[in-house]
């Protein structure tokens, strides 16, 4: 409110209509004045004023019925009523329909005018700016509700799309049976994996994780997994052995990722198993925890530090070979597996991973054992991978 | 979990970043920019990311001290320093190749003031990356003795906001 609203005087009586405007605007209040009840209404509708000081005996229109339509049409605007013929009765009817305050005729003092008005116009400011935040308030809110809700479908989109893109459940290859678990959290992240046959002696498998949240994060999983079909596709049409070779793949993937100018690194972990022995030459590019390796029930972790992918530095990719023999199993997962409540230290829950690898039957058990279920509430996304490879028969 | 925040403080052009509690990514985008300005300032000779008092650092902030690190290392400046002492953190930043990078000091040798930690591959970076830490030490010494202010990023990037619009 930049100007001071003015003030209303209702009274049929010109003498005292003039009495009360020299106090108040002595007291600094622009006044303005009718003698009858229907003018009253009008000026209000037309000025909108701070307060009203109503006579409550006028002819015509009788002050407590111009008392009633003042409080229906103008709920904010606080009433005062003077009465000359000041009884409790006429007070207390008054305070009833909804009178802000009631002053008697004649006045004690100018100063009881004064701060009844003065009580009434503060009043009547705080409303007024209240009304005026809240709607400020409700217009932002709208935009942002609106915000929200384009955001919330953009990350549905990403969802649904990173669904689509993953690997069916369960998929043999081989002596090779593979499963998948993506557990999602509240906010969208970047975890990904896949596994495929690569041609008829080899199989290959990723878990990725994105760096940040939200829609963009989860549409470079689908880069990413457009990029890994062009190396898959180019040792089918062209016999280029690079995806053959975790090294050489990783780099490849660096370089078209950093290609792309996209702001976001990329964690990466990448196996090839072959067929006939088990055996599995991997590559890490940051992707942590390690995965697990069980053997005979006995699980090792795979340790491979490397620098992740689209991110400067200066160490290499880690690398390592292992066997997983008949009846092995390998367990990859994703960094929100250490975000788990109970929280643990790291290394307790890459322990817990390596003894549940040893024991457990299926993924089923170990999600089960981690607490992971449908819908389990998470901070950051779980995505797990589990290999088992058959017992000799 | 502490909501994370960052303080800095600067001695001699080697910048101090001290991170607090759990920083994650709400945090990403006002760090970047303070970064980028005082690298382009171009009055950075060293940063130090003093991790000490941190509970976690998401990927995005991870990955933002690795753009940074490279970024001062091609203006002239040596590998960056990385104090920490969070088995955890320790870990992440192993499981990245971070220690090949960075120079990464455990807070108690740094503390000891056993500067022999810090191994560098030539005599005038191990000397760069001495100086680095001698200037954090420098800077926690006056911080506790109540001389100087490690200031909140935030309040650093507020007021050089305010310095460019008047």
């Amino acid at each position: 409110m930049s100007e001071a609203a003015p003030l209303l005087l209702v009274d049929d009586d010109d003498a005292v209509r003039g009495a009360f405007r020299r106090v108040l605007e002595r007291a600094g209040f622009k006044v303005l004045e009718a003698a009858r009840g229907e003018a009253g209404l009008a000026l209000c509708r037309e000025h909108d004023p701070g307060v009203v000081l109503l006579d409550l005996r006028m002819p015509e229109m009788d002050g407590l019925e111009v008392l009633t339509r003042l409080v229906s049409e103008h709920p904010e605007t606080p009433v005062i009523v003077v009465s000359g013929h000041g009884t409790m009765i006429d007070a207390v009817e008054a305070l009833r329909r909804g009178a802000w305050d009631f002053v008697a005729k004649p006045l004690p003092s100018n100063e009881i005018l004064e701060h009844a008005v003065r009580r009434g116009m503060e009043r009547s400011r705080l409303l007024r700016q209240n009304r005026e935040y809240r709607a400020i308030l409700e217009a932002a809110n709208q935009k942002l509700s609106a915000a929200l809700a384009e955001l919330r479908t953009d990350e549905r989109a990403a969802r649904q799309l990173q669904f689509q893109l993953l690997p069916s459940d369960e998929l043999r290859i081989g002596a090779l049976a593979f499963q998948r678990r993506l557990f999602p959290s509240q906010l969208l992240s970047g975890d990904f994996l896949d596994y495929f046959a690569l041609n008829e002696r080899y199989a290959g498998l990723y878990l990725a994780d994105v760096a940040g949240h939200g829609a963009a994060s989860a549409f470079v999983t689908a880069i990413l997994t457009t990029l890994v079909g062009k190396y898959r596709q180019a040792l089918l049409l062209r016999g280029d052995e690079t995806i053959l070779h975790p090294q050489q793949f990783l780099r490849g993937l660096d370089a078209d990722l950093k290609a792309l100018a996209i702001p976001k690194h990329v964690t990466l972990f990448y196996a090839v198993i072959e067929l006939e022995s088990g055996h599995i030459v991997y590559g890490n590019a940051g992707a942590f925890p390690f995965p697990h390796l069980s053997n005979d029930a006995k699980s090792e972790e795979l340790e491979c530090p490397g620098r992740p992918l689209n991110l400067p530095g200066s160490a290499a990719f880690g690398a390592g070979e292992a066997n997983l023999e008949p009846g092995g199993r390998l367990l990859l997962a994703s960094d929100g597996v250490l975000e788990l409540t109970p929280k643990l230290s790291h290394r307790a829950r890459r322990e817990q991973l390596g003894t549940l690898l040893g024991s457990a039957r299926s993924l089923t058990d170990i999600s089960a054992s981690l607490g992971l279920f449908e819908h389990t509430p998470l901070s950051d996304d779980v995505a797990l991978l589990f290999l088992q490879r058959e017992e000799k028969s | 979990m502490t909501l994370g925040h960052v303080t800095h403080a600067a001695h001699n052009g080697v910048h101090v970043l001290r991170y607090f509690g759990s920083v994650n990514y709400t945090l990403a985008p006002g760090l970047q920019r303070f970064l980028e300005s005082i690298i382009h300032d171009g009055s950075v000779s060293g940063l130090v990311f003093d991790l000490s008092a941190a509970e976690s650092l998401d990927s995005t902030n991870l990955g933002l001290m690795a753009r940074a690190n490279e970024e001062v290392r091609d203006a002239g400046a040596a590998n960056s320093v990385i104090i920490s002492s969070n088995e955890d953190i320790d870990g992440v930043l192993r499981s990245m190749g971070f220690d090949q990078s960075f120079e990464v000091v455990p807070a108690r040798a740094e503390q000891d003031g056993n500067s022999e930690q810090v191994e560098a591959e030539a005599p005038s970076a191990a000397e760069l990356q001495r100086t680095m830490i001698e200037a954090h030490r420098a800077l926690m010494r006056l911080s506790e003795a109540g001389r100087l202010e490690f200031e909140p990023v935030v309040a650093c990037l507020e007021r050089d906001l305010s310095v460019s619009r008047a």
